[in-house]
C-alpha cells in the first residue's frame, strides 16, 4: 500500500501539525510561575538559568519564569502593574515596603501555607524576619544581612591601631588617629545623601539602638527615638562628623554609592555596610586588604538587618505554584544553592551553619553581629519607611547643620512619623 | 435639499484622516489630564478614593514644602533660561563672524556635544566634578581661588546645592540656544547691516536695532519652549540631589513625584501637578499671544 507519508514534503506537514497539536498541550501540562525581581542583572543570567533549572528539576510541573527589571524604579514599577492588574505571581520586595504593599492590597498574608509545613521549615529563618505586619506575616527572606564594620587593615597598621574598635570611646579614638585630610585619609564616610533614604541604615539606626532608644514603641506603636538616649546618640554623631571631621567631606552628599566608592579606593579606615558589600568591594578593588567586626558597642549592641524578601502577590492566578516555588527558594536547597551562587548572606540558620559557610570568613562578623542583641529591622512595622526615612534623613541633615539642635530634630522627626502611624490605624 | 453627507463632505474627509491622530491625542495627552484634574479633587491612596473637594488645594496654600519648592523651581528656570540665553546668543554672534570656516564647523560640532548627553548622564558627570575632591574644587584650587586643603561640598552645602544644579543645566543646554540663534542670524540680510554701517551706526547700535529685532521671533521660541522644559525638568534634580540636602533644591516635579510615588498622597501630588500645569500654561499663552502677534 502507497503511503502518502513518503513524500518529504507531506512528512514537514504532518510533523507540522502534530508538533502545533501537541506543544500547546505539553505547555499546558506546566503551570506558570513568574517572578518579578531585579537580581538577575546583579548576579548574572547564567545563574538565574541555572536556580530555574534547579527548581524546575524538582518541579517538572512548573514552569519558572525569572522577569528581571533593573532595582532603580522597581517599588514605583510594582505599584504601575499594579494598578493595571499585571503583577506577577512572585514579587521580590525589600523590607521597606511590606506594610505598604500589603496596605494596598498587593501581596497575600502566608500565615496558612507556613503553618502546613514542619515547623523546621519557619523555625530555620531568623527571628527577624519573623516580624509581622497587623499580625500576618507576609513575606520570606531570600537573602539577609545586618550592618557590620568594614576596616582597612593597611590603614589600621600604619597607624598602629591594633585591631577594630568594640566601644564608642574606642572608635571616637581610632577615628581620630586614622583622620589625616593633608593625605586626603578619612575615618569614614559620613553617608546622609537625600536620596535613597535607606542612608538611614547604616549610621544613624544603629547608633540610636546601641545608645539603648528604641525607634519604635512596640506597645504604643508610636515613634520613640526622641528619648534623651537617642538625643545623646545623635548629638554624639554630630559631634564625631562637626568637631572631629572624621567624615570625607561632603556628608550630605554621600550616599551607598560614594561610601563604597571611597572604601575600596584605599584612604578611608571605616565603613558601616551589610554583607551585599563584600561581592561589591570585590567587584570595586579586588586588591583591598580589609576585615569586618561586630559595630561597635554603646550602652548595649545594636544594628539594621535589611534583606530581600518574596512574596505571594493577590493577582497571582497560580497562588499554590507560586508557594510550591517560594517554599523551595526559602528552603535549605534554595538558599543553599542562592548563597553559594550570588554570594548573598544566607538567610536561613540550618544554611548559616553549615562548613562551607563557616569557611567564609569575612562573613563571620555578620553571623555575631545577628546574634547579639537588638539586631532589628524597624522598616518591617513602619507604614510607610520609604517616606519615614527621608523623613528621618531631612532632620538628621537640619542638626548636623546646625539649623536645629538634636533634641529638635528628633522630636519633629517623631511628631511626623506619628502622624503616619495615626494615619495607618 | 441636500443630504448631510453632502453637506459637510469636506468635513467628513478631514476628520476620516484626521481620526487616528486625534485618538492618539486623546489617549495620551487628554485622559491624563483630565484624570490628574479629577484626582485632585480626591483623596486617593491607590486603595481607596474619596472626594476631597477643594481640601487638596487648601492644604498646599498652607503647605510651606509647596512654596519652598515653587519659589526655588521659579528661580532655577529663571536662571536657567538666562544665562541659556546669554551664553547661546554670545556663542552663536562669534561663530556667526566671518572666522575660519573649518574651525566655525569644528567649534560648532564640539560645543554641541552636552546638548547630546542624557540628562542623568549630564547630571551624574557633574556630581563626579562637583565632588569634594573633584576636578571643580581642584581647579579652584590651583587657581588660588580657594585655600588649599579646603573642599567646598557642592551638593551637600544647602546654600550651593540649587546652584549647582542650575549651572549643570545650563551647561547641558545652551547648546540648543546657541545652534538655533546662529540659524537666525544667518538669515538676517547681510543689506540691512551694510545700510548701517553707510549711516555710521556703531557695532552696538547694529545689535540693539537690527540683530535683536531680527531675532526677537527665535528667541521668543526658544525662550519659551526652555521655560517650559526646565520648569517641569525632574532628572537634574533627583539625580545629582535628590532634593536635599534638607529639601534646598526641592523643585515641584521632585514634590510631586516624592508625594505621589513615595507616599503615595496621588490626590495631594495630583493637586500641585494642576497648579504647576496651570502656570505653564499661563506661561505659554502669553508667549503664544506675543509670537501670534508679532508675526501677524
Amino acid at each position: 500500500m502507497k503511503s502518502y507519508l513518503k513524500s518529504p514534503s507531506a512528512r514537514l506537514l504532518a510533523l507540522t501539525v502534530a508538533t502545533a497539536f501537541v506543544l500547546p498541550a505539553l505547555a499546558q501540562a506546566q503551570t506558570e510561575v513568574r517572578w518579578a525581581q531585579w537580581k538577575g542583572t546583579e548576579v548574572g543570567q547564567e545563574f538565574m538559568a541555572e536556580l530555574e533549572a534547579a527548581f524546575e528539576a524538582a518541579h517538572p510541573d512548573i514552569d519558572l519564569v525569572a522577569v528581571d527589571s533593573p532595582f532603580t524604579g522597581f517599588h514605583d514599577r510594582a505599584l504601575v502593574l499594579h494598578q493595571a492588574g499585571q503583577l506577577p505571581d512572585v514579587l521580590m520586595i525589600q523590607v521597606d515596603w511590606v506594610a505598604e504593599f500589603a496596605d494596598l492590597g498587593m501581596i497575600e498574608p502566608l500565615d496558612e501555607r507556613i503553618a502546613a509545613e514542619p515547623p523546621e521549615f519557619f523555625a530555620n529563618i531568623p527571628e527577624t524576619f519573623h516580624t509581622t505586619w497587623r499580625g500576618k506575616q507576609y513575606y520570606l527572606p531570600l537573602e539577609s544581612g545586618a550592618v557590620a564594620l568594614y576596616y582597612n587593615t593597611d590603614l589600621f597598621e600604619a597607624a598602629g591601631i591594633d585591631g577594630p574598635p568594640a566601644t564608642w570611646d574606642e572608635f571616637a579614638e581610632t577615628a581620630r588617629q586614622l583622620t589625616k585630610p593633608e593625605e586626603m585619609q578619612f575615618a569614614v564616610t559620613g553617608t546622609l545623601a537625600t536620596e535613597p533614604p535607606t542612608n538611614m541604615t547604616y549610621e544613624i539606626y544603629p547608633l540610636l539602638l546601641q545608645a539603648g532608644a528604641t525607634i519604635i514603641d512596640p506597645e504604643t506603636n508610636r515613634a520613640a527615638f526622641n528619648s534623651p538616649e537617642g538625643v545623646a546618640a545623635i548629638e554624639w554623631y554630630v559631634e564625631r562628623i562637626n568637631k572631629d571631621n572624621i567624615s570625607v567631606p561632603g556628608v550630605l552628599s554621600n550616599g551607598e554609592r560614594e561610601k563604597r566608592a571611597n572604601f575600596a579606593s584605599g584612604n578611608i579606615g571605616m565603613m558601616f555596610e551589610g554583607p551585599w558589600g563584600i561581592a561589591i568591594q570585590k567587584q570595586l578593588n579586588p586588591e583591598l586588604n580589609y576585615k569586618i567586626a561586630p559595630l561597635p558597642t554603646g550602652v548595649t549592641d545594636g544594628t539594621m538587618v535589611r534583606g530581600s524578601l518574596n512574596t505571594i502577590t493577590s493577582q497571582s492566578e497560580n497562588k499554590d505554584a507560586a508557594w510550591t516555588f517560594l517554599n523551595w527558594i526559602s528552603g535549605p536547597e534554595g538558599i543553599e544553592m542562592w548563597s553559594k551562587g550570588t554570594g548573598g548572606f544566607p538567610a536561613r540558620t540550618d544554611v548559616s551553619s553549615q562548613d562551607w559557610f563557616k569557611e567564609q570568613e569575612l562573613f563571620q562578623a555578620f553571623v555575631t553581629q545577628m546574634a547579639r542583641p537588638n539586631a532589628q529591622s524597624p522598616f518591617l512595622v513602619m507604614p510607610n519607611a520609604v517616606q519615614m526615612n527621608k523623613i528621618m534623613t531631612t532632620e538628621i541633615q537640619n542638626i548636623v547643620q546646625g539649623t536645629k539642635t538634636a533634641q529638635q530634630g528628633l522630636d519633629d522627626a517623631a511628631a511626623q512619623w506619628n502622624e503616619i502611624f495615626a494615619a495607618a490605624n | 435639499m441636500i443630504s448631510f453627507r453632502q453637506r459637510y463632505r469636506q468635513e467628513l474627509l478631514a476628520l476620516s484622516f484626521l481620526w487616528p491622530s486625534l485618538v492618539i491625542l486623546v489617549a495620551l495627552l487628554v485622559y491624563p489630564l483630565a484624570e490628574v484634574i479629577r484626582l485632585s479633587f480626591y483623596d486617593s491612596n491607590l486603595m481607596t478614593e474619596t472626594w476631597a473637594g477643594l481640601a487638596n488645594y487648601r492644604r498646599l496654600s498652607g503647605d510651606p514644602l509647596f512654596w519652598q519648592a515653587f519659589w526655588q523651581t521659579v528661580l532655577f528656570t529663571f536662571f536657567s533660561v538666562a544665562f541659556h540665553l546669554v551664553i547661546g546668543l554670545a556663542l552663536a554672534l562669534l561663530l556667526n563672524m566671518r572666522i575660519n570656516s573649518l574651525f566655525q564647523s569644528l567649534a560648532r560640532g564640539m560645543l554641541i556635544v552636552p546638548w547630546l548627553l542624557a540628562p542623568t548622564v549630564a547630571g551624574m558627570i557633574w556630581v563626579l566634578m562637583l565632588a569634594p575632591f573633584g576636578v571643580i574644587n581642584g581647579m579652584l584650587n590651583g587657581l588660588g581661588l580657594i585655600d588649599a586643603g579646603t573642599t567646598i561640598s557642592w551638593l551637600g552645602d544647602p546654600s550651593t546645592a540649587l546652584g549647582s544644579v542650575t549651572a549643570m543645566n545650563v551647561w547641558r543646554a545652551f547648546p540648543f540656544f546657541m545652534v538655533m540663534l546662529l540659524a537666525g542670524l544667518q538669515a538676517v540680510p547681510r543689506e540691512l547691516y551694510e545700510a548701517a554701517e553707510i549711516d555710521g551706526a556703531s557695532l552696538a547700535r547694529q545689535f540693539w536695532h537690527i540683530t535683536l529685532p531680527q531675532l526677537r521671533g527665535v528667541i521668543t521660541t526658544i525662550v519659551l519652549l526652555d521655560s517650559i522644559w526646565t520648569f517641569r525638568a525632574f532628572d537634574p534634580v533627583f539625580v545629582m540631589t535628590g532634593g536635599g540636602p534638607a529639601h534646598a533644591s526641592e523643585v515641584l516635579p521632585t514634590v510631586i513625584y516624592f508625594d505621589g510615588f513615595q507616599k503615595l498622597d496621588f490626590g495631594y501630588a495630583s493637586a500641585q501637578a494642576v497648579v504647576m500645569f496651570v502656570v505653564l500654561f499661563v506661561v505659554s499663552a502669553f508667549y503664544m499671544r506675543r509670537s501670534m502677534s508679532t508675526a501677524g
